[in-house]
C-alpha cells in the first residue's frame, strides 16, 4: 500500500495554471468516483481551493498509481493538463503525510497560519466522504491531519499574530487595553479601512462607536452604518477625553488635533491611555503626539510595519511548528504500517483455521466415539499447532515494518501460504 | 505624658482608625465612599486630641515638646489641623488618603508613651515580633512584585511606542494588565506594611522603650513606608498611572532594597 499526492500549488504555478485544473462540485464527485474505479486506486480525496490543487490517493500498486492518475486527469481535464505537468510535485508514504499533515497546519499556505486551509480540507474530506471514496487509512491520515493542524495552532503562535492593517490595529489595542468589553471607540471621517476596523474592534468586544463628521448628517447617516452614535464635530475635543480608542481618516489637508491640544487632553485624562488609528492620507493626527505619555498614535505605515514584524513572527512560530508536524509524521507512519499488515494477518488466520477443521473433520470418521475430554484436548492440540505455525511469520512480518523489503516480505508471505487478495 | 492625657489620646487615636480605613478602602477598592464617616470621625478625634494635649500641657505648665511621644502627639495634631482648614478651603479630599495614615501613625507612636498593659504582656511579645515581621515581608515581595510590573510596563511601553514589535511585544501581558497588577500589589503593599509599622512600634515600645525610634533602620523602614505612601498619593489623588507610576515604582522598590543592605537582620538598639 502507498499513499499519494500529485498536485500543484502557488508555491510551483502560476493562477492561470492552477484555475485551469481546479475541480468543484460534481466534476468533483465525478473525478473522485472515475479514480476509485481505476484498477490499484483504493481511495481518493481532492483537494481544490484558489491556491492549490492536488489529488490524494492510495493504492496497492507497486509504482502504477501515478501513471493510472495522470492518465486519468489527462483525459479528464485535456489540454490543461500537460501545460500542467511541469508544474506538478509528487510526494509518496512519507513524503506525502508530511505534505498532508503542513497544508492542513497551514504551513504551506501564502500566508503562514491563516486559519482558512483547515476548513478547505476539511470540506474536500467531507466530500470525498460523502462520495464514499475515503473508507481506509485515508480517513485515518486526514484525521489524524485535523488533529495536527489543532496541535500546531495550540501549541504555537502561528496564528495568533494579525497580518492584515485592520487586525493589526485591533491586536495593538489588545496590547494596550487588555480587554476590549466596555471600551468606546470614536471615528472620525469615514472610510472602507476605518470601516473594517471599527467593526473589528467591536468584534472583539468593544461597546461604544461614536461617529464625528464635518457635517452632522453625515455622522448620523454613518453612526446608522456602524450602529452607533452621531457626535457633532464642535463636541470633538470633549469626546476626545472620553473614548479609548480614536480611528481617524478625514480629508483633512493637515492635521485635525496636534500636540499642544493632545496633552492638554492627556491631562483631563488622567492617565487612561488613548490610542490613535490614523488611516487618513495625509495624516490627521499630529505623529509627535506618540511621545506624550499613555497616548499612542499608528499612522497607516506604523500599521503596515507592525503587520510585517507579525508575519515574520509567524515564520518563526512556524519553526516550531514543522517539528510537531515531523514528530506526528513518524507516529502516523508507524499506524499507517500497522493497519496495512493488519488484513494478512487476518486472512493468515482463517486460512490456518479452514484447513484445521478441514483436516479434523476429515479424520472425525477414523477417530471413533470421542469423550468429551477427548474431544476438547484434540481441538486443543490442533488449536496449539495453528499457532505455532502462524507465530513466526506474524512477528517476523510485523519486525519488517519500514523495512525496505518488509512489502516484498509481507507478499512473500502471502503466496507461501496462498492467501487470497481480501 | 499625663495619664489623662494618654487616656484622651487613646479616644482620638480609636476615631483615627476609621481615617486609616478610609485610606485602605480608597487605594483597594479605587473607590471612594466612607469618606464622609471618615471626616466625621476624624474631626471628632481632633477634638479628643486637643484636650489631650490641653490636659498635658497643664500638668506640664507649659507646652508639651518635651518628650518625643508629645512632638509625635503634637506633630500629628497640627497636620490634622491644617488638613482640615485645607479641606474647608478647597475641598480636596484626595488628600487624605495620604494624611489619614500619617496622622494616625504619629497618634500611635504618641499614645504608646503609655502603652496599654494587655498589649505588652510577656506572653503577647513574640506575637507582635512575628506579626509585623510577617507583614514587612509581605510588604517587601509585594513591592517587589509592583517593581516587576513597572519594569515590564515600561518595557512593553517601549515597544509600542517605537512601533517595532520585537520579542518582548508579544511575550510580555498588555499594558492596561501590567498597570492594574501595579496597583493591587501596592495597595497589598500598602496595607501590610502600615499594619507592620502599627505591630512594629508597639511591640519596640513595650521592649525599649523611647530609644527604639532612633534606630536607623526603623527610620529606613518609616522611609519604605513615606515612599509606599507617596506612591498610592501619587496614583489614587493626583492620578498618575502608567509610565510615571512605573518610574515610581522602582524607585520605591530601590529604596527598600537599601533598607535591606544597610541594615542586614536585626535592628541596632537589638545588639546594644
Amino acid at each position: 500500500m502507498s499513499v499519494l499526492v500529485l498536485g500543484l500549488s502557488h508555491k510551483t504555478a502560476p493562477v492561470e495554471v492552477r484555475e485551469r485544473l481546479a475541480v468543484f462540485g460534481e466534476g468533483k464527485d465525478v473525478l473522485l468516483e472515475s479514480l476509485v474505479a481505476q484498477p490499484g486506486i483504493d481511495e481518493a480525496c481532492i483537494l481544490s481551493t484558489c491556491n492549490r490543487v492536488e489529488f490524494l490517493v492510495r493504492s496497492d500498486l507497486e509504482d502504477g498509481a501515478e501513471a493510472q492518475l495522470l492518465a486519468l486527469l489527462g483525459e479528464a481535464h485535456g489540454d490543461p493538463m500537460r501545460h500542467a505537468e511541469p508544474y506538478l510535485y509528487r510526494y509518496a508514504d512519507r513524503e506525502a503525510v508530511r505534505h498532508i499533515f503542513r497544508v492542513a497546519s497551514s504551513l504551506d499556505s501564502m500566508v503562514v497560519g491563516e486559519p482558512q486551509i483547515l476548513g478547505q480540507v476539511k470540506e474536500a474530506y467531507q466530500s470525498a466522504k460523502r462520495a464514499g471514496t475515503i473508507r481506509g487509512p485515508l480517513d485515518q491520515l486526514l484525521t489524524a491531519a485535523f488533529r495536527v493542524a489543532r496541535r500546531v495552532r495550540n501549541e504555537t503562535g502561528i496564528g495568533q499574530m494579525a497580518v492584515s492593517i485592520s487586525y493589526v490595529a485591533v491586536e495593538l489595542a489588545r496590547k494596550i487595553f487588555g480587554e476590549l468589553s466596555g471600551l468606546s471607540v470614536l471615528i472620525i471621517g469615514a472610510g472602507k479601512m476605518s470601516e473594517a476596523t471599527a467593526r473589528h474592534l467591536k468584534g472583539a468586544g468593544a461597546e461604544k462607536t461614536y461617529v464625528a463628521n464635518r457635517t452632522f448628517e453625515r455622522a448620523q447617516e454613518l453612526a446608522r452604518q456602524f450602529d452607533g452614535e452621531p457626535v457633532p464635530y464642535d463636541r470633538l475635543l470633549e469626546m476626545l477625553t472620553k473614548v479609548d480608542i480614536v480611528i481617524s481618516s478625514t480629508g483633512a489637508p493637515g492635521f485635525i488635533l496636534t500636540k499642544e491640544t493632545a496633552k492638554g487632553i492627556g491631562a483631563a485624562r488622567r492617565g487612561r491611555p488613548l490610542f490613535f488609528v490614523d488611516i487618513a492620507v495625509p495624516r490627521d493626527i499630529d505623529p509627535e503626539i506618540n511621545s506624550v505619555d499613555e497616548m499612542f498614535v499608528y499612522d497607516i505605515d506604523d500599521l503596515q510595519q507592525v503587520a510585517e514584524a507579525n508575519l515574520k513572527q509567524r515564520r518563526r512560530e512556524a519553526e516550531q511548528a514543522e517539528q510537531i508536524v515531523e514528530e506526528e509524521v513518524e507516529g502516523m507512519l508507524r499506524r499507517l504500517r500497522g493497519a496495512q499488515l493488519g488484513p494478512t494477518i487476518e486472512s493468515l488466520h482463517k486460512h490456518l483455521e479452514e484447513v484445521r477443521l478441514a483436516e479434523i473433520h476429515r479424520f472425525r470418521n477414523k477417530l471413533g466415539q470421542l469423550t468429551p475430554e477427548q474431544e476438547q484436548a484434540v481441538e486443543g492440540l490442533t488449536r496449539a499447532m495453528m499457532n505455532k505455525v502462524a507465530h513466526h511469520p506474524i512477528t517476523e512480518m510485523k519486525k519488517m515494518v519500514g523495512h525496505p523489503d518488509g512489502r516484498r516480505f509481507v507478499e512473500f508471505v502471502r503466496r507461501t501460504f496462498n492467501l487470497k487478495r481480501s | 505624658m499625663n495619664e489623662w492625657a494618654v487616656l484622651w489620646l487613646r479616644v482620638a487615636l480609636l476615631l483615627y482608625s476609621l481615617g486609616l480605613w478610609h485610606s485602605f478602602a480608597t487605594v483597594i477598592e479605587q473607590k471612594r465612599q466612607i469618606f464622609v464617616a471618615a471626616l466625621t470621625s476624624i474631626s471628632v478625634g481632633f477634638g479628643f486630641h486637643f484636650v489631650s494635649i490641653a490636659f498635658d500641657a497643664w500638668s506640664m505648665r507649659g507646652l508639651p515638646v518635651v518628650s518625643i511621644y508629645q512632638m509625635a502627639s503634637l506633630t500629628a495634631f497640627l497636620i490634622t489641623a491644617v488638613f482640615l482648614w485645607a479641606y474647608r478651603r478647597f475641598r480636596y479630599e484626595s488628600l487624605a488618603v495620604f494624611v489619614f495614615p500619617i496622622v494616625f501613625i504619629l497618634t500611635l507612636t504618641a499614645s504608646l508613651a503609655k502603652p496599654l498593659a494587655p498589649w505588652i504582656r510577656d506572653s503577647v511579645q513574640g506575637g507582635w515580633e512575628a506579626v509585623h515581621v510577617a507583614l514587612f515581608l509581605l510588604g517587601y515581595a509585594a513591592l517587589f512584585l509592583t517593581f516587576a510590573a513597572g519594569v515590564m510596563y515600561l518595557i512593553q511601553e517601549h515597544e509600542l511606542k517605537s512601533k517595532r514589535p520585537r520579542a518582548f511585544y508579544y511575550r510580555l501581558p498588555p499594558l492596561n494588565k501590567l498597570d492594574q497588577v501595579a496597583h493591587q500589589t501596592l495597595a497589598l503593599g500598602f496595607v501590610s506594611v502600615t499594619l507592620g509599622l502599627i505591630a512594629a512600634s508597639i511591640y519596640a515600645s513595650a521592649q525599649w522603650g523611647a530609644s527604639w525610634i532612633v534606630d536607623p533602620k526603623i527610620a529606613l523602614a518609616f522611609v519604605t513606608w513615606i515612599i509606599y505612601l507617596a506612591m498610592v498619593f501619587s496614583r489614587v489623588a493626583i492620578g498618575w498611572r502608567g509610565r510615571k507610576s512605573a518610574y515610581f515604582a522602582i524607585a520605591g522598590f530601590c529604596c527598600a532594597a537599601l533598607t535591606w543592605i544597610v541594615s542586614d537582620g536585626a535592628h541596632a538598639f537589638m545588639r546594644q
